[in-house]
């Protein structure tokens, strides 16, 4: 399967993925550091001591003060990105399907971190987490990501809080953590998302829905089957019971929206009748995770 | 409210079958969604914001069933007794029957109905139509629709009671078909419901509004009458049977006249509901009149006479053409209403002044009409030919049910020799034997003959049992008198059959009047007036003939009134007759259940979309 087209690949070339935290990075890379180091953006002052590097030395201040400090500056580090599918049942339905929308929209995103130098790990969850990819950096580990998200099938039920909780548990690195899900979970999400405050990520949270949960068109006599656990609920639907649902739905979406905004983490919602490029080049911009 | 069709609530059995069809799982259209715990949330806050979401679930069940409710109501036909409101077409139908000469109500209860029917002529109004019908041993259409009260009245008083039985099944079904272009018709029946069960008269039945007459059964009547030979003589005797249908032991004589001449009585006891008959015997009178008489104090008058009339048939004129037959000799001579002659076989020539002649042990060439008994005798009869003869044949078979062969005894009877023949083409073998027929019969239109394979002398037959009662069964199959004897004693309804070659017959009948009927030569005049009790008297020419008609019906005399009746399942009750008139409101009904049904599809139909 070819996710992306390759005229696509060159636009996403000039696009970086954007933290709105500073993590401490392992390697030079193109991201803010807390360490001061030798990038161009100029951070702090501080006196010289024995043995640092001369160049450094602000001259000019020298010049007018007669003490020598030391120019620091913003050390440009790798950023880690934790790309998080959700690869349950669930996403694997709707016309188009969830997971095919979200498996591009996770190469796309990849594919910017890689090529940004940045530290990029693909974890899929439902009820568990599972690491596909775990921190490689370069533009060369972009086949290993497609090749590992093309093997991905979706099955199982979701646990977001669980899977959550183990990824935060289970991964020391602070960084971008994105997660791609319908978020759908009766169970809630809150528990899941605190835990990767507590541990000091930035969770940037994608939320897919397909546009027939969106605007259900059935109606009628009908047996619903729920494709995760396979429960079944006799229902007779009308505009009455449909009416109830669009609006349980959007509670739903809103306690997920005020829960982000409330934490500071970073929702964009998307229908998968959004034309994927136009969700990476517009929305995302939009939402200052690219740039 | 009422019902006609009170057995339509068995439909009532059907709301269950609702109620499981409502349980039975609707086939849905299976639906796989990503989730479905938005829907359950859905689902419950739509009943929450409804707080009769249970009712609205329900309301097509109870929609359902209340409209089967309705349906059934309106299969059991309501109505309401109501004044008579006129605008449609009435048929009367009067019970004139015996039982309505009952006079337990001051008068005889068809006075009572008559006045009953005035009322109800009364109350029409100007556009109602009506038509009457009385109804005795059949019904019969006094007039029919017409809105003229005068005349209808004028019918009403006019209808006289008969001594018959009732058939107002007859009736009831003559005048649903005369309401059937109807859809207003009504039925009032005015009767003490004195008649046989209705049996079912098809689907359609029009309102019925039944008045009954009559208060009480105090009523003893002669129910049966009849006159048999004396077997031990050639006098009669008379069988009267009474029966007692008050609620009290009745104690009365039961006198017998001859010509008007009181010629026995016998003192008898019923109790109640009990029956008895009374043996009178030795009539020794050649001819006469018997009339039955009950002195008793009833309310139903008919029923306490009957009539006989004794007459003698003629004798049976037989002939025995042979050599001699001393056994056949002395049957005969000793066979009661019996003339008997013997001829040698070579001094017999065709005559037909016997009602039967028996050829023992002759040859004989033709044979053209009459009454014959061929015993071993050599005839070619209708295809009846010996073709040999049989040594000692074994009978295998007779036939128990002809009435030759009743009672008649052959399996001791042995048999020398026998003709061996093939059957008449249309004759019927009585007695059977391995290689041939041994008695057979043939009945065409002026030919009766009875064929016996072998000579009596030849078989043992003569000293058994079975010779006696063989002959005595073949003299009275020949003898159509015998059977005819009683003929002169009809029902009343019952036609009096003339056979007379006069043009102009004279019938009197029991009030004295005379009637004058066209006689047809070789046909049987009919008279079926016979709706009164007692004797007519034929005159044909100087001749005259008697017919005794009686009443002689036990559910006549029973004269306790019935306050119901049934057609199929439907009850009848009695009305009263201010208040007669049954509004039936169906159609009302009929139409809350479309309304019902367009509400359950609008429900259902909401309930979907």
């Amino acid at each position: 399967m070819n996710l992306l087209e390759p005229e696509f690949i060159k636009k996403l070339e000039y696009l970086s993925i954007l933290s709105r935290k500073v993590f401490k990075g392992s390697l030079k890379g193109e991201h803010k550091s807390k360490k001061k180091g030798i990038s161009p953006e100029f951070s702090d002052y501080r006196n010289y001591t024995i043995g640092d590097d001369l160049r450094y030395i602000d001259w000019n201040l020298y010049g007018r003060l007669e003490k020598l400090f030391l120019k620091l500056f913003l050390e440009e580090e790798d950023l880690y990105v934790y790309l998080l599918l959700d690869t349950s049942a669930s996403m694997d339905w709707g016309d188009p399907k969830k997971l095919d929308y979200s498996i591009k929209v996770i190469a796309a995103l990849g594919y910017i971190a890689l090529n940004n130098m940045d530290r990029v790990s693909l974890m899929r969850f439902d009820s568990n987490m599972y690491c596909e990819i775990n921190s490689v950096r370069g533009k060369g580990q972009f086949l290993n990501l497609v090749q590992n998200l093309q093997s991905i099938k979706g099955k199982d039920s979701t646990n977001l809080n669980e899977a959550l909780k183990r990824f935060a548990l289970r991964i020391s690195k602070p960084g971008l953590v994105i997660i791609i899900s319908d978020f759908l979970d009766e169970k809630g999400f809150e528990q899941g998302l605190k835990f990767l405050l507590y541990r000091k990520f930035e969770p940037f949270l994608i939320q897919v829905l397909a546009p027939q949960e969106l605007n259900p068109e059935i109606n009628g006599n009908i047996k619903l089957i729920d494709i995760e656990t396979n429960l079944t609920k006799e229902l007779t639907l009308n505009q009455t019971l449909i009416a109830f649902y669009k609006k349980n739905l959007n509670n739903y979406i809103d306690r997920l929206h005020n829960f982000c905004n409330e934490k500071g983490y970073q929702h964009i919602i998307s229908s998968t009748s959004l034309p994927f490029d136009n969700l990476i080049l517009n929305t995302l911009r939009r939402g200052e995770l690219i740039r | 409210m009422n019902f006609i069709d009170f057995g339509a609530f068995s439909f009532l059995a059907l709301v269950p079958v609702v109620i499981l069809f409502y349980l039975l799982k609707l086939k849905r259209k299976p639906v796989i969604i990503s989730n479905t715990f938005l829907w359950l949330q859905a689902f419950r806050d739509a009943k929450a914001d409804r707080p009769f979401q249970n009712l609205t679930n329900n309301l097509l069940l109870i929609l359902q069933i209340l409209a089967l409710i309705f349906l059934i109501t309106v299969k059991a036909r309501p109505y309401l007794k109501t004044s008579f409101q006129g605008g449609h077409h009435t048929v009367l139908i009067m019970d004139n029957s015996a039982s309505m000469q009952a006079t337990d109500t001051g008068k005889s209860r068809l006075a009572e109905a008559q006045k009953a029917s005035l009322k109800i002529i009364d109350q029409m109004k100007s556009t109602d139509e009506m038509m009457i019908i009385s109804v005795g041993s059949r019904p019969r259409i006094e007039i029919t629709f017409t809105q003229n009260k005068g005349n209808l009245s004028k019918t009403i008083k006019s209808i006289k009671p008969l001594d018959s039985s009732t058939s107002v099944r007859d009736a009831l079904i003559l005048a649903i078909s005369s309401l059937k272009n109807y859809s207003d018709g009504e039925i009032f029946l005015l009767s003490d419901g004195n008649f046989p069960d209705l049996g079912d008269l098809g689907p359609r039945i029009p309102v019925i509004s039944f008045l009954n007459f009559g208060v009480n059964s105090n009523n003893v009547g002669i129910t049966n009458i009849n006159l048999r030979f004396s077997p031990f003589s050639s006098d009669f005797d008379l069988l009267v049977e009474t029966e007692n249908f008050s609620q009290e032991i009745k104690e009365f004589s039961l006198d017998i006249y001859l010509d008007n001449q009181l010629i026995n009585a016998h003192k008898i006891r019923l109790e109640r509901g009990k029956k008895k008959w009374e043996i009178f015997q030795n009539l020794s009178a050649p001819s006469g009149i018997i009339t039955a008489r009950i002195n008793v104090k009833d309310d139903l008058l008919i029923d306490n006479s009957a009539y006989a009339v004794l007459s003698l048939p003629e004798p049976m004129k037989i002939l025995l053409v042979s050599e001699g037959n001393p056994f056949l000799e002395h049957l005969f001579s000793i066979t009661p209403r019996v003339e008997f002659s013997t001829i040698k076989p070579e001094n017999y020539s065709i005559n037909k002044i016997f009602d039967l002649i028996i050829f023992d042990g002759v040859n004989l060439k033709n044979i053209d009409k009459g009454n014959f008994i061929f015993i071993g005798t050599n005839v070619d009869l209708k295809g009846l030919r010996i073709i040999g003869e049989v040594k000692k044949p074994v009978i295998i078979a007779w036939d128990k049910l002809h009435p030759v062969m009743r009672f008649v005894e052959l399996s001791d009877v042995s048999i020398a020799k026998s003709f061996k023949i093939t059957p008449p083409v249309n004759g019927k073998i009585l007695v059977e034997a391995k290689d041939t027929p041994l008695m057979c019969s043939i009945v065409e239109e002026n030919l009766k003959g009875l064929f016996i394979c072998f000579n009596l002398y030849d078989s043992d037959i003569i000293l058994r049992p079975a010779f006696p009662i063989l002959f005595s069964n073949i003299i009275e199959w020949f003898n159509p008198l015998s059977s005819e004897c009683f003929a002169n004693q009809i029902k009343t309804g019952q036609p009096i059959k003339i056979r007379t070659n006069s043009k102009k017959i004279r019938l009197t009948v029991p009030d004295g009047n005379e009637i004058l009927l066209e006689g047809k030569k070789n046909k049987e005049t009919i008279f079926s007036d016979t709706f009164s009790q007692g004797i007519y008297t034929i005159h044909d020419g100087e001749e005259k003939h008697y017919v005794a008609v009686n009443l002689a019906d036990s559910r006549e005399s029973n004269i306790k009134p019935f306050k119901k009746f049934s057609i199929g399942n439907t009850n009848f009750s009695s009305s009263v007759l201010d208040s007669v008139v049954q509004k039936e409101f169906w159609k009302y009904l009929a139409l809350l259940v479309l309304i019902l049904l367009t509400l359950e599809w609008y429900v259902f139909h909401r309930k979907v979309t």
